[in-house]
């Protein structure tokens, strides 16, 4: 049972955290009127791999895992992208903030929209990637699920995996409220670096999907083995993997470019502002 | 970015049409906190279902490796699952992950041949038999030549009688080798084609080769007008010497070319229908049967040990075939006409070549060459 909940947690996570935080920074921004939309992708993707999962399951099919890796690396290279772009785009409001309001937020959305369709388009685009978010590891987890309803192994696996879901929904959503409840500088702030770690996560598990999908096969060897000190299926290594990308036993490539972005990304979002918030680098 | 998730379906789907259409029999893998049991897999090629069972303590990911490239993988089996893998594999050496990073890999080795034929020789096997068939068929084509060079100045020169005794003689040559003679499709059509083949029939000037030939010597008792017949016969009989020089023999046609000729025999030969001006039917049918029993022969030793059964049975049926055939023998050493044989007689010859050319087909098989 904590093994199903584990792996649907860990599923879940990253997929919430994104959306939680597209959510999170709407309602920061006054921007609410766009949270249907953010729903909208949600539900969709949601229902998609279901129907996905149930209907190749009907037809007794297998889940080709080539092409869905080659999906995720895609769908982690263009969230990252993303999160990338919206994070220093948050750097550069979170100055402007300092002076003051909400309203200067506000300007400063649509000065960086350039116009309304501008703004339209921008918010779109936080639903595309609420769909892309939720369909990433919405498949697998589908599949997942199937396996554990028909394999007869009791009630607890299937349960589990539903509360490792339920639960990281509700990370999903607290992490939305809470960012709602602190000023709108230092949601910047925090998020900001929050969403690098994220991001670096995502480089580097898009390397690793590439790597499944058969397109990239250098820096293969193992880097560390922490299989023995810190299992990615316990408790603390699923909440690592699920937030900081974290990987029992990384290759090089993913080390590489875990660090390579974050490092540098860090000291740009950081450099010139205030004393940095106590960020403990724990890099996976 | 939307616009893959439709590309993704459809391909979901296509690979799901093609999942579902055959499944081998499983290979059971199970996996423990120490590594794969077994730790070594041998699989055809083509494709395997994988039944991977986690019986670590541990969330799995099972793959198979080709050096560090990832072939195929499972992802997320939880301890207690099964889950099972299907895989389109190319002959070769792989590795398998079993479980923890520590775990010693396991081996897969994926080998050429069908599943159908479990410990099928390797290739290389059949180089011998190879060469052999090609030594023989190279001779059959030169004395394949020099006697059609004799029956086409035969036919030049008016000499009916003789070119008659040589017409079969000739041709029992190519029957012996037609599983090659007829790769070559242009020349096989130009030599050995019939008059039903055509509009007209025998009428019509299409009609061309042995068969065009026979017509004149037999049916008309002439050769009037046959001379520029006989010199494209001759022709093709040239070429076709100069291109079985060059031919690297197919294995696959040499090893079916047993079944080939002697189901030949049994579909269409059987009702006369080759030879019908000379009826000199037999000479081609025992020609053929040669030919098939050469192929036999040299693949034997490599039937033998491991379908011995098989092959006392097929020599059985070929002495049966043999001894049948031989009932007809003149005493010049060829055969009576075909149109002497009662029904009865060409009856008593159709079970035991059907059963023949039966047996032989699945010879394919049996060398992993489907």
């Amino acid at each position: 049972m904590l093994i199903a909940f584990l792996i649907m947690l860990r599923e879940g996570l990253e997929a919430a955290l994104i959306v939680g935080i597209i959510a999170g920074y709407l309602a920061q921004t006054g921007r609410r009127a766009w949270m249907p939309a953010v729903w909208g992708g949600v539900v969709l993707a949601a229902a998609l791999c279901l129907a996905l999962g149930l209907g190749l399951q009907a037809i007794g099919a297998e889940f080709p895992q080539k092409q869905q890796e080659l999906a995720e690396g895609l769908i982690a290279l263009m969230a990252a992208g993303m999160l990338c772009t919206m994070v220093f785009w948050m750097r550069k409001a979170a100055r402007s903030v300092r002076a003051e309001l909400h309203g200067a937020v506000d300007h400063a959305l649509e000065r960086n929209g350039k116009a309304k369709d501008g703004k339209v388009r921008g918010g779109l685009a936080l639903a595309v990637m609420a769909f892309l978010a939720v369909g990433r590891e919405g498949l697998e987890s589908v599949f997942f699920l199937l396996a554990t309803v028909q394999q007869d192994v009791g009630w607890g696996v299937p349960v589990g995996a539903l509360l490792g879901i339920a639960l990281s929904v509700g990370i999903g959503i607290a992490l939305a409220k809470g960012a709602v409840r602190i000023d709108l500088r230092r949601f910047f702030r925090w998020t900001g670096v929050f969403i690098l770690f994220v991001t670096a996560g995502l480089l580097a598990s898009a390397l690793k999907a590439f790597h499944e999908a058969g397109l990239w096969n250098h820096l293969q060897a193992t880097a560390f083995d922490l299989g023995h000190v810190l299992p990615a299926d316990t408790v603390l290594g699923t909440l690592l993997t699920g937030i900081f990308g974290y990987q029992e036993a990384p290759a090089w490539g993913e080390v590489l470019v875990y660090l390579g972005f974050l490092v540098p990304a860090l000291w740009a979002f950081l450099a010139g502002a205030r004393p940095a918030p106590a960020v403990q680098p724990r890099h996976a | 970015m939307t616009a893959r998730w439709p590309a993704l379906v459809a391909a979901f789907l296509l690979s799901a049409g093609s999942a579902s259409a055959q499944s081998p029999e499983p290979v059971a893998v199970t996996v423990t906190d120490r590594g794969c049991e077994p730790a070594a897999l041998t699989v055809p090629a083509g494709k395997s279902v994988f039944k991977i069972s986690n019986k670590s303590r541990r969330v799995l990911e099972w793959e198979i490796l080709q050096g560090t490239m990832i072939v195929e993988e499972r992802e997320n089996i939880i301890p207690g699952f099964v889950q099972s893998l299907s895989a389109t594999l190319q002959p070769g050496s792989y590795e398998m992950t079993c479980g923890l990073l520590s775990n010693p890999k396991g081996t897969l080795t994926v080998t050429a041949a069908s599943a159908a034929a479990p410990g099928a020789p390797d290739p290389m096997a059949l180089v011998g038999p190879l060469a052999a068939y090609k030594l023989y068929v190279m001779g059959e084509v030169e004395a394949f030549h020099s006697r059609t060079a004799a029956f086409v100045a035969a036919v030049k020169a008016g000499r009916i009688a003789e070119a008659k005794t040589l017409y079969p003689q000739a041709r029992r040559h190519y029957e012996r080798i037609e599983p090659v003679a007829s790769l070559f499709n242009d020349l096989d059509k130009s030599m050995d084609v019939r008059a039903d083949d055509f509009e007209k029939k025998d009428a019509d000037p299409g009609f061309i080769g042995f068969h065009r030939l026979e017509k004149g010597l037999w049916a008309d008792n002439s050769t009037e007008g046959l001379s520029a017949h006989a010199d494209r016969l001759l022709a093709d009989a040239t070429e076709l010497k100069r291109r079985i020089a060059d031919l690297t023999i197919p294995p696959a046609r040499m090893v079916g070319g047993a079944a080939g000729l002697i189901e030949e025999v049994a579909a269409t030969k059987i009702s006369g229908e080759e030879d019908r001006y000379s009826r000199t039917d037999l000479w081609d049918f025992h020609a053929n049967v040669e030919g098939s029993r050469k192929i036999f022969d040299l693949l034997r030793p490599l039937v033998a040990s491991r379908d011995p059964d098989f092959v006392a049975r097929t020599e059985k049926n070929f002495s049966r075939v043999e001894t049948l055939l031989a009932k007809y023998r003149t005493e010049d050493g060829g055969f009576a006409p075909y149109d002497s044989l009662s029904d009865r007689d060409r009856n008593a010859l159709k079970g035991p070549i059907t059963v023949l050319a039966e047996d032989l087909s699945t010879l394919r098989g049996k060398l992993g060459l489907d």
